[in-house]
């Protein structure tokens, strides 16, 4: 499940119906029609707004059309393409946004930003390379605690704009991934202050989350408990309700109900899209973890194997994967495949906390 | 391989449309290359690893190239049929595993895929299919034989099975392939190994011959199905008219005309290879040939202009050239020259044509002929295509005829030249893999002493490769030298000494390239030709050379991909070096046992997990136990990470364990100078436990643990046994993974060795009849495994005889000590199982064998008297019976008998089972017929004293009484036979007496006890007698016993100690 102040994976994207398509194939006319009027447009979760930007504010985007005014949520924006963008801004947003960080970058490097002098414009650019360094930086790719600091001074630097909630949970990601817990909660904590049942959910799943790298389950599922309760009803937040679901049911296997938690994250996988890889790698990756405390090692590999086989292009889980692969290869008596698990983490993910373990 | 049968025009417009498919290319494959692998012309090769492998390896990569259009009308089908979509995400997990070859997590997956939530239903349908794919996969990469037949059998079982319950799915025409493919294979290979026979292995050939002939049919049966099946389809399939609707055609329609055109072909050629069967010039050969050219020229004639028919065609011609209609034959491969199609599928084809037309020339002398046509063929080559087999085939064709025409007289002065083109043939030939290139090689060999060589070599490049074409031509003489052993023994000792000379200047060349090399600019060649020195120097038995360059590898370059196999080297020439020393000098043995010690201590640290690592830890292993190094042994052990001490573990613990068992055998370890020293028995044989148990537990989650781990294992189960600890024994046995049992039924490299399986049984067997209550049936069924491993040739009975001996001798002790300590109901359950065995070795061939029909009389003897009633009458009757037989034997052969004494115990038993069976009278006439022998025998007398008594007692008669007091059966000087105990007191009085003047004390003691034995016997049945009388007679009898007791009371205060003391003292009571 893909948080909205995330970009969509392709993946996400080929999932649209048939009419969805006809509708981005449209697309590059009515860009060029904006385009050539200088109107900004806001990709929502359920179609576009044009029109001219008004205000940016951390919780909202106001966009003005024909003299009416309409406030977007931040919760329910995928993206803003800016009105006076260099081109090669869309371009360096897809790659972001599939995931494709490495290029993005390469892309940002060559991005001339000197003649830019609108100040959304290059917020959305500080952005963009912010996200692609701590997403690699996570993934084991780069050097998380620079990358944490990144993450840290644009918070300082831009405290009005409307990606601040996702570089929040960002700056989280990072903190946790350095093992800094409390001070990961304490970002996450900052999300739920926000009026919406939306972020409401999002700080108690990621606070959960946390908790659960802690090791503290009951206190997990407690906050996972939060989050599916505040997302009812809430068309943005229940969006994240299986992600919630399936943390949920790793905390209550630690807990010792493995039987229900396994059934709970099979019944999870069997109802999710197979576009949706990035879930598919977390819900195997918690299949095996359960199955890793109910003391079944054979399980637990054919379940981390999916993630190494299927979907390795979830690089966090990906790692995770490998790692536990390398373990329990050696378990089951094949020494040559856990070195071959173990060289495949070190190679594709040097950096990360999993290869470091 | 459905590509062929299609048009050839279509096929490039077709192909491009495949892209995508490379899912499914496996299984289109799977069918590809049974086309393939029959389609191909030379007999087949065998590899070192699979069972099955042609020797032209690059025909699997090839076809992959040119099946597009088998993909695509494949996934046609399978799209429609039951094949799942392509969302199956189970199925690409599936692919995925394979593509790593990681078989074995297949069969797992596909055992539990019921529990994955993304396995749909039409995966789950075509689970038992995929798990033989998966199977037959898992057999290409099993090196055992047995191992690798027992799998393709299964396979073949899962795929019958699929084809039964799915037969209107697509995918059972693919099952019907598999089937066709692995018996075709299966025959093939039963006559590769037929022509490897000696000329005088005749009746072994007719056997394999058979075997082949078996499959074969078996092949051609499903064929047959296959054909049915695809015709039953296409028959199910709208109608043409409405087809036609779809153009250009029912793709399913064209799937299955494809798979019955290609199981057609299969056929024909299944005909033409089952020619082979038949001895050469017979008729059964030739009526195969006739038929087989039959079919294939219908395939030619019904698929005109198709790639199905050319093969057809060029098979037909394969027909005719075996049966030597040379004309016919050579038609048949000029239709397939002269055919202007130049897609690289039939440009192979053409290539083969012209090979087999080369060797018809060649056969009748045609030289030139041979040499213009395929010398127009290799002209026309294209690109890489004469590294290719079909075109190095005809490159070899052209270098026999180039040689023929040299050896021909009308060569002249062109000769040399001729031989020069040759040999450059043969050495691209002998480059590349195919079919030729081990006979270029040989060849090569035999053509060449030192051809082309520098004498000395000046630069680091030339002196590198003059050493590794040495190395290369040493190689190929040996081979050809191996070769001609059959074909042309006169050779080999000229193809040895060229070996021999090979090998030297390889040696002579690589120390000169080590001269001239530098580390900067040739450290990877360095590396790879010190490598190459090592190895020579060890065969040369240059020892102390080959383990200093070895160990240098390894330390140098630990990272070098030689560097393990170098270390391996050094530590074989330092083990060698090590064992001569040491015989010549213990104490001189001193710098070679440290130089072992270093470098397997290297390789543990280096390669822990690897091959090299653990037979680098065994051997120290080996050599601390044989040192009586027990500590070090250990110290060695810890030094291995926790995770891999398991297979050491096992080995120290059955290192251990079996030192227990010698020592405690009282047999020291087998050689002067190492008895158990340091460690006491009983500590070594915890030590050994405790050892085997952590190696057994460590070991449990593998799939296919090593034939060292496996006895280990094995020995652990003994330990457990040892140690009464009989459920865990069985668990142990039973162990889904690792147990001794689930290996031999598993047919992994240790299951399938036969010393193992017979120790497993034995344990098993063990185990099973020693539970409580006994398995007998898996008993019974362990007996049957045995009896069927150990076979029935030579001394095989006499094995199992000593093997059920030493069993039964150890479920005596058991039931013996069940019986003492009152557990008769156990006693009576172990009996029972006890008594299965005892039925095994009667009615084994060996039962009439002097010393096991007398076991089997003792064995049924005691165990009759370990049991009550109706229990025990059972086995007296078959100990009597026993002891019947054996005199019956001997009476009617002297020399059936050891020595008269055998027979004389013999007879005592049979007194004893009579006596047993309370049989008094007939039990008296064996005792006494022998007392007649040996009257002095005091055993003898007892018994007889005994008998009297009892037979007095239970009938009532107190004359038989006073008969075992005062003795009976006067002979003519006056004495009884029988003594009676009265007298057997006197004598074992005297007897006594005499010991104790010779201070024997064994003696004093055992006639200090003989005589209070009879001087209690004699008052105890005294008081028998006083029981069945009345009156005044009573008391009398009564009273002469109670004063026998109250005197011996008197004379003897001590009673001979405890025993007797507790005895007349019970006695006495009674008679109070």
């Amino acid at each position: 499940m893909k948080h909205p102040l995330r970009f969509p994976s392709p993946s996400a994207q080929h999932r649209l119906p048939l009419l969805a398509l006809l509708a981005i194939s449209l697309v590059p006319t009515l860009y060029s029609l904006c385009s050539a009027q200088g109107l900004d447009r806001i990709m929502r979760r359920n179609g576009i707004d044009s029109g001219k930007i008004t205000n940016v504010s951390v919780l909202a985007v106001t966009i003005s059309k024909g003299g009416v005014e309409n406030k977007v949520p931040v919760e329910e924006i995928r993206s803003i393409d800016f009105s006076g963008e260099p081109t090669e801004l869309s371009s360096i947003r897809k790659n972001a946004g599939a995931g494709r960080y490495r290029e993005a970058l390469a892309k940002l490097k060559d991005l001339d930003s000197e003649k830019v002098d609108r100040k959304e414009i290059l917020q959305e650019i500080e952005y963009l390379s912010v996200l692609s360094k701590a997403r690699m930086a996570l993934a084991g790719q780069g050097d998380l605690e620079r990358a944490g600091g990144e993450v840290s001074n644009f918070l300082s630097k831009h405290r009005t704009s409307y990606h601040v909630p996702a570089v929040i949970e960002l700056y989280g990601d990072v903190l946790s991934a350095g093992t800094k817990y409390s001070e990961a909660r304490a970002q996450y904590a900052k999300l739920g202050k926000a009026p919406s049942p939306f972020f409401k959910a999002r700080s108690a799943l990621l606070t959960g989350r946390v908790l659960q790298e802690e090791g503290k389950h009951a206190e997990a599922v407690a906050q996972f408990d939060i989050s599916l309760q505040a997302a009812k009803g809430n068309a943005a937040a229940e969006s994240q309700m299986a992600e919630a679901l399936l943390h949920r049911a790793v905390s209550q296997a630690a807990t010792g109900e493995g039987e229900q938690s396994t059934d709970a994250i099979k019944q999870l996988i069997s109802q999710t899209k197979p576009e949706d890889t990035e879930l598919l790698a977390r819900s195997y990756n918690a299949l095996g973890d359960c199955f890793l405390r109910s003391d079944d090692p054979k399980s637990a590999r054919l379940a981390f194997l999916h993630v190494d086989l299927l979907f390795h292009q979830a690089g966090t889980e990906h790692a995770k994967a490998l790692y536990e692969l390398s373990k329990l290869w050696k378990v089951l008596g094949q020494e040559t495949r856990s070195r071959d698990a173990l060289e495949r983490l070190q190679r594709e993910y040097p950096e990360s906390r999993w290869a470091r373990k | 391989m459905n590509y062929c049968y299609w048009n050839l025009g279509r096929l490039s417009r077709h192909a491009g449309r495949c892209s995508g498919l490379a899912t499914l290319q496996g299984l289109t494959l799977i069918g590809a290359t049974l086309f393939e692998a029959i389609s191909h012309g030379p007999p087949p090769s065998v590899s070192m690893k699979g069972e099955y492998v042609r020797s032209d390896c690059s025909l699997h990569g090839r076809l992959i190239g040119s099946a597009s259009l088998a993909l695509y009308l494949s996934c046609l089908i399978l799209c429609e049929g039951t094949r799942a979509d392509t969302d199956d995400m189970a199925m690409a997990f599936v692919e995925g595993l394979r593509e790593r070859g990681w078989h074995d997590v297949v069969l797992e997956y596909l055992d539990r895929a019921d529990r994955d939530p993304l396995a749909t239903q039409a995966f789950l349908d075509r689970v038992s299919y995929e798990r033989a794919v998966t199977q037959t996969a898992l057999a290409g990469e099993t090196t055992n034989e047995k191992q690798r037949t027992a799998v393709l059998d299964q396979a073949i079982r899962g795929f019958q099975r699929y084809a039964e319950t799915h037969s209107n799915s697509a995918l059972s025409l693919d099952a019907l392939n598999q089937i066709g493919r692995v018996l075709n294979q299966r025959a093939l290979y039963a006559l590769s190994r037929s022509d490897r026979l000696p000329a005088t292995a005749q009746g072994q050939r007719e056997q394999l011959q058979q075997q082949a002939r078996d499959s074969f049919d078996s092949a051609r049966k499903s064929l047959e199905d296959l054909i049915e099946s695809c015709s039953r389809m296409e028959a199910s399939l709208p109608k043409a008219a409405q087809a036609q609707k779809q153009p250009p055609g029912h793709p399913r329609r064209q799937a299955l005309q494809a798979q019955q055109a290609e199981a057609e072909f299969s056929l024909a050629k299944i005909l033409f290879e089952s020619s082979r069967t038949y001895p050469v010039d017979s008729k059964g050969r030739s009526q195969a040939l006739e038929q087989a050219a039959e079919a294939f020229k219908k395939l030619f004639e019904d698929y005109d202009q198709k790639l199905v028919g050319f093969f057809g065609r060029l098979y037909e011609g394969r027909c005719y050239q075996t049966l030597d209609k040379t004309e016919q034959a050579l038609d048949c491969f000029e239709d397939l020259i002269d055919q202007p199609i130049s897609i690289p599928s039939f440009r192979r084809l053409v290539a083969r044509a012209y090979r087999h037309r080369a060797e018809i020339h060649l056969a009748n002398g045609k030289f030139d002929k041979s040499i213009e046509e395929t010398s127009e063929c290799l002209r026309e080559s294209r690109g890489l295509e004469l590294q290719q087999p079909e075109w190095l085939a005809v490159a070899f064709q052209l270098a026999k005829a180039y040689q023929a025409k040299a050896a021909d007289s009308s060569a002249g002065d062109n000769a040399r030249k001729l031989k020069s083109e040759s040999q450059k043939l043969l050495r691209n030939i002998a480059r590349h893999p195919g079919e030729f290139q081990r006979q270029a090689k040989g060849e090569l060999a035999s053509g060449s002493a030192d051809g082309g060589l520098p004498a000395v070599a000046k630069t680091f490049d030339e002196a590198f490769a003059a050493g590794k074409t040495s190395l290369e031509r040493m190689n190929s003489a040996k081979l050809a030298a191996k070769l001609a052993l059959e074909n042309n023994p006169d050779a080999v000792e000229n193809l040895r000494q060229q070996a021999a000379s090979h090998q030297t200047a390889s040696i002579n060349y690589f120390q000169t390239a080590v001269r001239l090399g530098d580390t900067d600019d040739h450290l990877e060649e360095l590396i790879e030709l010190r490598y190459f020195l090592c190895w020579l120097y060890w065969e040369d038995d240059r020892l102390h050379e080959a383990a200093v360059v070895g160990e240098f590898l390894a330390r140098s370059y630990p990272d070098s991909k030689y560097a393990a196999m170098a270390a391996k080297v050094a530590l074989a020439a330092f083990e060698r070096l090590y064992n001569q020393a040491r015989s010549a000098d213990t104490a001189g043995a001193e710098f070679e046992a440290g130089k072992l010690n270093d470098i397997a201590e290297l390789m543990v640290l280096r390669w822990p997990d690897s091959p090299e690592g653990s037979a680098a830890m065994n051997l120290l292993i080996n050599i601390a136990i044989r040192d009586d190094r027990i500590a070090d042994a250990e110290a060695l052990l810890e030094q291995l990470p926790a995770s891999s001490r398991a297979s050491a573990e096992l080995t120290l613990g059955s290192s251990l364990w079996t030192r227990y068992l010698r020592s405690s055998a009282g047999g020291g370890s087998g050689s002067v100078g190492n008895k158990v020293s340091d460690v006491s028995i009983t500590t070594l044989k915890e030590r050994a436990g405790d050892l085997l148990s952590r190696g057994f537990e460590a070991t449990r989650s593998k799939t296919n643990p090593s034939t060292a781990e496996a006895t280990g294992i094995l020995y652990f189960v003994q330990w457990l046994l040892a140690h009464d600890r009989i459920d865990q024994a069985v668990a142990v046995l039973e162990d889904e993974q690792v147990g001794p049992l689930s290996l031999v039924e598993k047919v992994t490299s240790a299951g399938a060795q036969s010393e193992f399986a017979q120790e497993a049984y034995k344990a098993a067997l063990r185990a099973y009849v020693s539970l409580e209550p006994p398995e007998r049936n898996k008993a019974r069924a362990m007996m049957d495994e045995l009896e069927s491993t150990l076979g029935k040739a030579g001394n095989s009975q006499q094995q199992l005889t000593s093997i059920y001996v030493s069993l039964g001798l150890q479920l005596q002790r058991q039931i013996n000590e069940l019986s003492a300590a009152g557990n008769t109901s156990k006693a009576r359950n172990v009996a029972a199982a006890f008594g299965d065995l005892l039925k095994r070795v009667t009615s084994g061939s060996d039962g009439n064998d002097w010393k096991v029909q007398s076991w089997i009389a003792q064995t049924n003897l005691q165990l009759g008297r370990g049991l009550r009633g109706e229990d025990a009458a059972s086995y007296f009757e078959q100990a009597e019976k026993a002891c019947r037989a054996l005199l019956a034997a001997a009476e009617k052969d002297p020399d059936f008998a050891p020595s008269k004494t055998a027979v004389l115990r013999v007879r005592k038993r049979l007194g004893d089972c009579l006596l047993a069976k309370q049989e008094f009278e007939a039990a008296l006439e064996q005792y006494t017929s022998i007392l007649k022998e040996k009257p002095s025998m005091l055993e003898l007398q007892q018994v007889s004293a005994l008998v009297l008594q009892q037979w007095g007692t239970e009938s009532k008669v107190i004359q038989k009484i006073e008969l075992a007091i005062r003795g009976t059966l006067p002979q003519a000087g006056g004495k009884n036979l029988v003594w009676g105990w009265v007298r057997l007191a006197t004598i074992a009085d005297q007897a006594k007496r005499r010991a104790t003047q010779r201070k024997n004390s064994a003696n004093v003691s055992r006639y200090t006890d003989l005589f209070f034995e009879a001087r209690f016997n004699a008052a105890k049945a005294r008081f028998a007698a006083s029981q069945i009388s009345v009156g005044a007679l009573r008391q009398k009898h009564l009273e002469t016993a109670r004063r026998s007791v109250k005197s011996m009371q008197q004379l003897y205060p001590n009673l001979g100690g405890p025993k007797w003391q507790k005895a007349f003292a019970e006695l006495l009571k009674q008679m109070e």
